[in-house]
C-alpha cells in the first residue's frame, strides 16, 4: 500500500485525537464535564481506528485492496455492536447511553467517508 | 427533598451547559431544536442534557403540536439551599438507628431478667445502663433517699454507688439538704427495653 496513503491517514487520525484532546481540555475548563467526556469517546474512536489501520497494514502486505477492505470489515463489525448497543439503549430508554453509541456512530461514519476520500485521492 | 435528591440535584446544576438551558427555559418553554440553537450545541447533546435534568426533577416536558416542549420546574427552584440544609440528613436516621442499635445491645449484655448483671465501667455504656434504671423512677414527683435506694435495689444491690451515679449523670437531682431527690427530664431516650 502507498505509504503516503497510510501516512495520510495516520495524520488524520493525529489531528482529529490532537483536536478532541484540546476540546476536551476546554469543556473541562468550561466546566462542561459531560460535553469533555463526549471529545474523550470520540477521541478512543480515533485510537480503535489508528489501532485497526495498523494492524490491516500488516495483514494486508502492501496490497492496496487488502488493506482497505480488511480495514473496512473490521471497522464496520465494530460499528456494528455499537449500533445494536445503541438499539438496546433506545429500547431501554436509556438515554445516555444513546447518546454515547450515537457519538461513536457519527464518529465511525465521519471517518468512513474522510478515509474513502483519502483512498481515493480526493481528500 | 432527600439528600440524595438533593445531591443529584447539586450535580446536575454542576454543568454550564445545563445552566445555561436551565437559563433558557427560565425565560420561556422551549423545544430541543429551539435550545440547540440557542446555546450552539447539537440537539443530541441537548437531549441528553435535558434528560439528566428530567431525571433531577429540575424540568418537565409537554406536547404542543409537533414539538415536544421542555419547561423548569419553577417549584423546585423556589427552594432555598437553607432549607435543603435543614431538611433531615438520612444520614442523620442511620445514625440514629445504629445508636439506637447500640443501645439495646448494651441493656441486652447488662441486664438479665430485669437485674443489672453488673455496674458497666466504661462510661458510655454506664450512662445507658443508668438511664434504663432512672426510667423507674415518676417525672415530678419527690423521692426520699430511701425510696430511691429501694427503687434501685430492685435492679442491684449497689444502691448506693448507682444513686451517686445518677446524681452526678444528672438523670436525678438532690435538694440542698440531701434528703429528697427528683427526677430530670431529659430529651427522650425513654424508648430502651429490657428482655
Amino acid at each position: 500500500m502507498n505509504e503516503m496513503i497510510v501516512s495520510e491517514l495516520n495524520s488524520y487520525i493525529d489531528e482529529s485525537v490532537a483536536l478532541c484532546k484540546r476540546r476536551n481540555c476546554e469543556l473541562l475548563e468550561d466546566e462542561r464535564s459531560d460535553e469533555a467526556v463526549f471529545e474523550k469517546v470520540k477521541a478512543n474512536v480515533y485510537d480503535i481506528v489508528r489501532t485497526i489501520l495498523n494492524v490491516a497494514v500488516k495483514t494486508g502486505g502492501g496490497e492496496p485492496g487488502t488493506v482497505q477492505q480488511f480495514f473496512v470489515q473490521k471497522l464496520d463489525r465494530i460499528a456494528s455492536d455499537w449500533a445494536a448497543s445503541y438499539n438496546k439503549a433506545k429500547l431501554h430508554g436509556d438515554a445516555e447511553k444513546v447518546h454515547l453509541e450515537q457519538i461513536k456512530l457519527d464518529t465511525v461514519r465521519e471517518i468512513k467517508s474522510q478515509f474513502a476520500a483519502i483512498w481515493e485521492g480526493k481528500a | 427533598m432527600t439528600e440524595n435528591e438533593a445531591v443529584s440535584l447539586f450535580k446536575c446544576l454542576s454543568d454550564r451547559s445545563r445552566l445555561q438551558i436551565l437559563k433558557s427555559l427560565a425565560i420561556e418553554d422551549m423545544y430541543v431544536e429551539r435550545l440547540a440553537e440557542r446555546l450552539g450545541i447539537t440537539a443530541s447533546t441537548v437531549s441528553f442534557h435535558l434528560k439528566k435534568l428530567s431525571d433531577a426533577d429540575a424540568v418537565s416536558s409537554y406536547k404542543s403540536q409537533y414539538y415536544t416542549m421542555y419547561s423548569l420546574k419553577k417549584e423546585l427552584f423556589t427552594t432555598t439551599i437553607l432549607e435543603i440544609l435543614q431538611e433531615e440528613s438520612d444520614e442523620t436516621k442511620a445514625q440514629a438507628q445504629r445508636d439506637a442499635e447500640y443501645r439495646q445491645r448494651v441493656i441486652d449484655s447488662f441486664f438479665e431478667y430485669g437485674k443489672l448483671k453488673s455496674i458497666p465501667a466504661q462510661r458510655k455504656k454506664k450512662r445507658i445502663v443508668l438511664e434504663v434504671i432512672v426510667q423507674a423512677f415518676e417525672y415530678d414527683r419527690i423521692y426520699t433517699e430511701r425510696e430511691v435506694n429501694m427503687i434501685i435495689a430492685d435492679f442491684h444491690d449497689d444502691f448506693c454507688t448507682i444513686r451517686r451515679d445518677m446524681i452526678s449523670e444528672r438523670l436525678l437531682v438532690r435538694d440542698a439538704g440531701g434528703k429528697a431527690y427528683r427526677r430530670i427530664k431529659q430529651d427522650g431516650k425513654e424508648t430502651e427495653k429490657l428482655s
